[in-house]
């Protein structure tokens, strides 16, 4: 099932792409590009939510039952769920559309892993994958035409982490997931949403979240296949466009660190 | 805030997990299987196993003064992975490529010892085909789309990159030129000895098993379904003929007639064809894909299915007998050894099992930790 909705789909709509620009890593790029497209409204209603939360956190009804309740957690749970149905605010909606792109990177990573098949295992899967219709959009996506797949983008080939090597030197340096690592750094960055009070849990989780991203996608991309970094890359990317766009990014908290920094406050979306 | 900060760690750590379940180096393959007509040797995943073919016993040495199975490595290490058939020079060595991504050398290996006798740590991608020895040259196909040639001390002879993609077939030789199929359609005719490439055909789609030669006629399937006969002299088509589904195993050849099993989505069809014209004698359907090629003895012919059927028929395509593994894939040609039937299981509690030539169990092995 998993395979017919999500890892099929993908796959086909990665080699379609594929057929039509011949580059392997430009069909990741633009794939990826569209499924930020696609997710847009998710993730414009996740901003949404988060400031939604944020303004409530910094009420002061908000906090008068958290001083009044302190010490009964019954209570102040019913307290904030009166105030969430109030206000019509989901306390879960801020988390649950990353839940839900949560299968589309997993589906995402295994149509990478799959189109590229790195070994005759792998592509029994693909070749059972593709659409035969596929063909009648155009020849370049017959089976035929496709295969094999060629990995192999700029220095790097698609199906395998990534290193360059420098003569001289015992080690491969990864290039691709430091690029990720710093993209993934300046994207939790901008996008962060700031707290009313630079001290409380929000900005110290913000804080965790803007180390702990980057690590965790840098951890990925050096160990797994580099198509999946130039995902990330280009995700992370769109991403700062898309928050731009909406006016969410907060250039002052790029090179602001630690939880005492007093965080300046929100720009107010025009849209 | 805290159940969101307990949420978000789960989230991240279920993510890693995710993505390591779904596609972590190393990618896996079938195993790969080869004999010296006494042994066994098998190539399945962390360690080459060495296997007495009449008991399925593992091969044990005296090493440091301690009974040690004879495997390589002898320790297991995470660095290495083995799929490619071992190509064993006659003289107690095993050639045999890594598959692992992270470092992929080809070794040459003491199968007395388990001592890396020389190693070649060249090339730029992971070994996933045999390597195949004639007189005293080695010729290994490597992930890197080069075929390399090497002298037995392990001295590079010549390289030719043939390919953008991985080589995953493995070479085979009329004892004078070296006939090599890639998965970008090609068939290519070298010389062993300095590597050029004497002719090339390029056929209809990529080609997953090595050709079969029988008088000067190489014998090769496509993915597209064709079967064709090459003249090994100058490449030139003789006869094709297009089968359902697609051909991913080695033809196999005996008594005037080709056999073939094809891949037809999930199910699978067995061919007899006429080794002359090409023309289809019999077939049977298969409820299970036929990746693996199949095994020609003189009575029967032996093939296995994706869905786990070990099936033997005569040669006229009548069931002699059958084994299945219902839980398991077989991908792995089966091996003839002696008067001993050898099959790879995948997922299986054992790594292989042996059968009599009527198809009686004779052994099963399962490595010792």
């Amino acid at each position: 099932m998993w395979d017919l909705l999500i890892v099929n789909p993908f796959t086909n709509i990665l080699l379609l792409i594929y057929a039509f620009v011949g580059d392997f890593g430009v069909s990741i790029i633009l794939f990826t590009i569209l499924i930020r497209i696609a997710t847009h409204p998710i993730m414009a209603k996740q901003i949404k939510s988060g400031a939604a939360m944020q303004e409530l956190m910094a009420s002061e009804e908000w906090k008068k039952i958290q001083e009044k309740y302190k010490n009964d957690k019954e209570k102040l749970a019913q307290e904030q769920m009166r105030i969430y149905q109030e206000r019509g605010i989901n306390p879960f909606g801020s988390c649950l559309p990353t839940l839900i792109q949560f299968p589309i990177l997993i589906g995402f990573y295994q149509s990478i892993v799959r189109a590229i098949s790195a070994t005759p295992m792998q592509m029994i899967d693909l070749v059972r994958g593709i659409y035969p219709w596929l063909e009648n959009i155009t020849p370049k996506a017959s089976l035929s035409a496709l295969i094999p797949i060629n990995s192999q983008f700029l220095w790097m080939d698609l199906g395998q982490p990534e290193r360059v090597i420098i003569p001289g030197l015992a080690f491969g340096i990864p290039v691709l997931a430091i690029i990720v690592g710093l993209t993934t750094f300046i994207q939790t960055k901008l996008t962060m949403t700031p707290s009313a009070s630079p001290n409380d849990q929000t900005a110290m989780m913000n804080q965790q979240m803007s180390i702990m991203m980057p690590l965790m996608l840098f951890y990925f991309s050096l160990n797994f296949a580099s198509g999946l970094a130039v995902y990330f890359i280009t995700s992370n990317l769109v991403g700062i466009l898309q928050y731009a766009a909406l006016g969410k990014v907060n250039w002052n908290n790029l090179f602001a660190f630690g939880p005492k920094q007093p965080a300046p406050p929100a720009k107010k979306s025009s849209k | 805030m805290k159940f969101n900060r307990l949420f978000l760690f789960a989230l991240l750590a279920a993510l890693t997990l995710a993505l390591s379940a779904c596609g972590a180096p190393p990618a896996t393959n079938w195993p790969g299987i080869s004999t010296d007509g006494e042994l066994i040797y098998l190539a399945s995943s962390s360690h080459v196993y060495i296997v007495q073919a009449q008991s399925g016993t593992e091969v044990t040495a005296n090493l440091s003064g301690k009974i040690t199975p004879l495997r390589f490595p002898l320790e297991t290490n995470a660095n290495m992975s083995f799929y490619a058939p071992p190509a064993l020079t006659g003289d107690g060595s095993m050639v045999i490529g890594s598959a692992a991504s992270a470092s992929h050398a080809l070794y040459a290996v003491d199968t007395a010892t388990g001592n890396i006798q020389w190693s070649f740590e060249d090339s730029q991608k992971p070994w996933l085909g045999g390597a195949f020895i004639l007189d005293d040259a080695i010729f290994a196909p490597s992930g890197d789309g080069t075929l390399y040639a090497f002298d037995r001390s392990g001295s590079k002879r010549w390289e030719k990159t043939l390919s953008q993609h991985a080589l995953w077939t493995k070479p085979v030789s009329d004892g004078k030129y070296i006939y090599l199929a890639t998965l970008d359609h090609m068939l290519y005719c070298l010389d062993p000895n300095s590597g050029n490439i004497l002719w090339s055909q390029e056929l209809d789609n990529g080609i997953i098993g090595s050709p079969t030669i029988v008088e000067d006629v190489l014998y090769v399937g496509t993915l597209y379904g064709n079967l064709y006969a090459i003249d090994s002299a100058n490449g030139s088509q003789i006869w094709v003929q297009k089968l359902e589904g697609s051909i991913w195993g080695t033809p196999g050849f005996g008594n005037g007639s080709l056999y073939v099993g094809t891949v037809f989505e999930k199910a699978g069809k067995f061919y007899a064809l006429d080794v002359a014209t090409g023309a289809i004698k019999w077939f049977k359907d298969e409820e299970g894909s036929i990746v693996a090629g199949p095994l020609v003895l003189d009575e029967q012919v032996i093939y296995v299915t994706e869905q786990g059927r070990v099936q033997s028929l005569d040669l006229s395509g009548a069931p002699k007998w059958q084994d299945n593994f219902e839980k398991n894939k077989i991908f792995t040609t089966p091996l003839l050894v002696q008067d001993t039937i050898v099959v790879a299981p995948m997922g299986s509690q054992f790594l292989m099992v042996a059968y009599d030539l009527n198809g009686a169990q004779k052994w099963t092995f399962t490595p010792a930790k």
